[in-house]
């Protein structure tokens, strides 16, 4: 009886927090009424997931997770599903939290019928202490946010070791060749799991509704989860096909003067690899076209949802993009605007120059690349987490949270 | 300065690539590259052979970088087999610079929180251990005032760089640490030291990585690399445009 009143007073205290965000622009309400809730009473989410008719699906991984989510919960919809989700970015427990006492009702009921979360790869293990997933999907590991949670080595078996408290019945999914993801893989087929992996290739026949290879993996992974939910073919294909990207994973941002703004997370050297080679891919064949390569502008942040430690820009691959690179208009910002110059100095891109800029001040250099833009070249930001959250707030005149 | 050249053995890229140490191989290059040094890069993965003394590839420098858990297991067997080539090297007053897991490596032994006992090469005077859950890991930006005369000698002696360790590092009797910490945890967190230096050797825990928000200590690494190589000969190292390099070093000494 005690713990039915923590319960629900827990769920009402999110509720009211997340009242006064929303009516008062307070832009915590992705983590605050989640966090509450959790004070209130620790054993709020393993309450709330229980009652979900359909269960829940729990994506992690460095790369992916926000699209990858999105892309499922598209199908899901699709397919007549009503669906609950954390928004973009607030993965950790409380953001989880938030999500389903903002879908539930009054009386701490989900009103939806299955449940989309995007997990914080650190906080997994924490997650499935409370969640009993019908499908699990591993997307990638890699060097990010080392500064917070040690060595890769350490995460996966963190991860195992939560992994192998679940039911069999739970379905996992898996990156094929990922050379971390590929012992797990081993480990949990062992232990009786079915496993199911993706690839660039596998499953194929499927249109990825966004470019780059990284997002054909991310399709591929929507694909085979949707698969094992049972969703027929047909549905996923509907379902691709009229999704629209995440923040800030390839969003476009049409200014009224008609020019156009294009912001790609660049959250560690694979996202921001990934992002050159999409880059290089549209750059226009002939060298006097040079006048309408793009303008790039590179936001470096140090704060703690991008990492404190930013040595990961030397992994990025600058020297083998630097014949195009020096081509574009640059333009550098940041808490760390300083680091991210000196890298591209080592990697024989001088800034500041004529058409290259720097400055801290992301407002500033924001308007001073919109200005430089000529008809038809188009702005692409590159921004760690916390600046692409600035950029976006800046353009749009709010956040999104 | 265009007959000089340098040697740089990069010891296992693949293997110990985990925080950008990779960036200062690119520093050490470009810096001899505009100085008209010529800098070539070796690479040496687990079992390559290494080059006699007496050959053209012989190192003049030698960096090694840090990696996670698994990679390190692998290069410590391997290190097994090479501890007299480097050892001999060290001795010998061979320029050799040590990040994180290859600093760790470098020193009698790493013992992990099991109690478990990985050898090292033994060239510095000093042990590491691991105490698990015990105590948090070493983690974020720090600073150091070092123990080194740089060129010119008006430089500042303060280093900066990001450590990122759960090994303690303590120091033998016989070990002259790398410098004394202003901000941050260093070799263990409690006696205020960080890194250690013997002869042409430097052990460190700074990545971030550590050479290009402190030019001076790579063009230390390079002027000691050439006066061993070309003894006798008048030598002078050309000054670089570093504005760039000392407001980040700047900004860095101001981060939290």
């Amino acid at each position: 009886m005690l713990s039915t009143t923590s319960y629900l007073i827990a769920v009402w205290l999110g509720k009211l927090v997340n009242w006064f965000a929303v009516n008062f622009n307070l832009g915590a309400g992705g983590t605050w009424p989640g966090h509450l809730a959790l004070k209130t009473c620790p054993g709020v989410l393993r309450r709330l997931e229980v009652q979900l008719q359909l269960g829940s699906i729990l994506i992690s991984g460095t790369n992916g997770k926000t699209t990858t989510a999105s892309l499922i919960e598209n199908i899901l919809s699709e397919s007549g599903l009503t669906v609950v989700a954390n928004p973009s970015g607030a993965n950790l427990i409380n953001g989880l939290v938030s999500a389903f006492i903002t879908d539930a009702t009054f009386w701490g009921r989900p009103i939806s019928q299955i449940g989309v979360f995007e997990v914080d790869e650190g906080n997994l293990p924490f997650a499935l202490s409370s969640f009993t997933p019908e499908l699990l999907i591993l997307l990638n590991l890699s060097r990010d946010q080392l500064d917070r949670y040690g060595e890769i080595d350490s995460t996966i078996a963190k991860w195992l070791k939560a992994i192998l408290k679940l039911p069999r019945t739970t379905k996992i999914i898996l990156k094929k060749d990922d050379p971390y993801l590929s012992r797990l893989a081993e480990s949990l087929s062992a232990a009786g799991f079915i496993v199911r992996l993706f690839s660039k290739e596998e499953p194929g026949d499927f249109t990825s509704p966004l470019s780059g290879d990284f997002n054909r993996l991310n399709t591929n992974a929507a694909v085979l989860g949707s698969r094992q939910l049972g969703i027929t073919d047909l549905i996923i294909r509907r379902g691709l096909k009229n999704f629209q990207p995440a923040f800030g994973r390839g969003e476009e941002v049409k200014l009224v003067s008609g020019k156009s703004i294009i912001i790609l997370l660049a959250k560690n050297p694979e996202s921001q690899n990934e992002n050159l080679i999409f880059l290089r891919s549209l750059l226009p064949q002939s060298l006097s076209a040079v006048a309408t390569y793009p303008a790039l502008l590179f936001v470096l942040n140090d704060n703690i949802p991008d990492g404190r430690d930013v040595s990961w820009i030397y992994d990025i691959d600058f020297e083998k993009h630097r014949d195009w690179l020096f081509r574009c208009p640059l333009f550098i910002s940041g808490t760390r605007e300083r680091d991210l110059t000196l890298r591209l100095k080592y990697a024989g891109i001088p800034v500041p120059d004529s058409t290259h800029r720097c400055s801290s001040n992301l407002r500033d250099i924001l308007a001073e690349a919109i200005a430089s833009l000529r008809p038809n070249q188009k702005l692409f930001i590159l921004p760690t987490y916390s600046a692409m959250l600035q950029a976006r707030k800046i353009l749009t005149g709010k956040g999104i949270e | 300065m265009t007959n000089y050249e340098l040697n740089i053995g990069y010891f296992y890229p693949e293997l110990l690539n985990l925080y950008g140490d990779r960036g200062n191989i690119q520093v050490l290059t470009r810096r001899c590259y505009w100085r008209g040094i010529n800098a070539r890069v070796q690479e040496y993965s687990p079992a390559a052979a290494l080059p006699q003394e007496s050959g053209s590839k012989y190192p003049d420098i030698i960096f090694m970088g840090g990696g996670p858990d698994s990679s390190q297991s692998v290069v410590a067997k391997d290190l097994q087999q090479r501890a007299g080539w480097l050892k001999e090297y060290g001795r010998a007053g061979g320029v050799g610079l040590y990040i994180c897991g290859a600093y760790q490596l470098m020193g009698h032994y790493y013992q992990d929180s099991n109690g478990l006992r990985l050898p090292g090469v033994g060239l510095f005077d000093l042990y590491t251990r691991h105490f698990g859950q015990d105590k948090p890991r070493c983690i974020g930006n720090i600073r150091l005032e070092s123990n080194l005369e740089y060129i010119p000698s008006t430089t500042t002696k303060v280093l900066v760089g990001f450590e990122n360790h759960g090994g303690r590092t303590y120091l033998g009797p016989s070990a002259q640490p790398l410098g004394k910490v202003s901000s941050g945890f260093g070799n263990n967190g409690e006696d205020k030291t960080e890194g250690v230096i013997f002869l042409n050797s430097f052990g460190t825990y700074l990545h971030g990585p550590l050479l290009p928000k402190n030019p001076h200590f790579a063009d230390l690494l390079i002027w000691r690399a050439l006066k061993r190589k070309y003894p006798g000969e008048y030598l002078f190292l050309t000054a670089l445009d570093d504005t760039l390099e000392w407001q980040a070093h700047a900004a860095a000494l101001k981060l939290r």
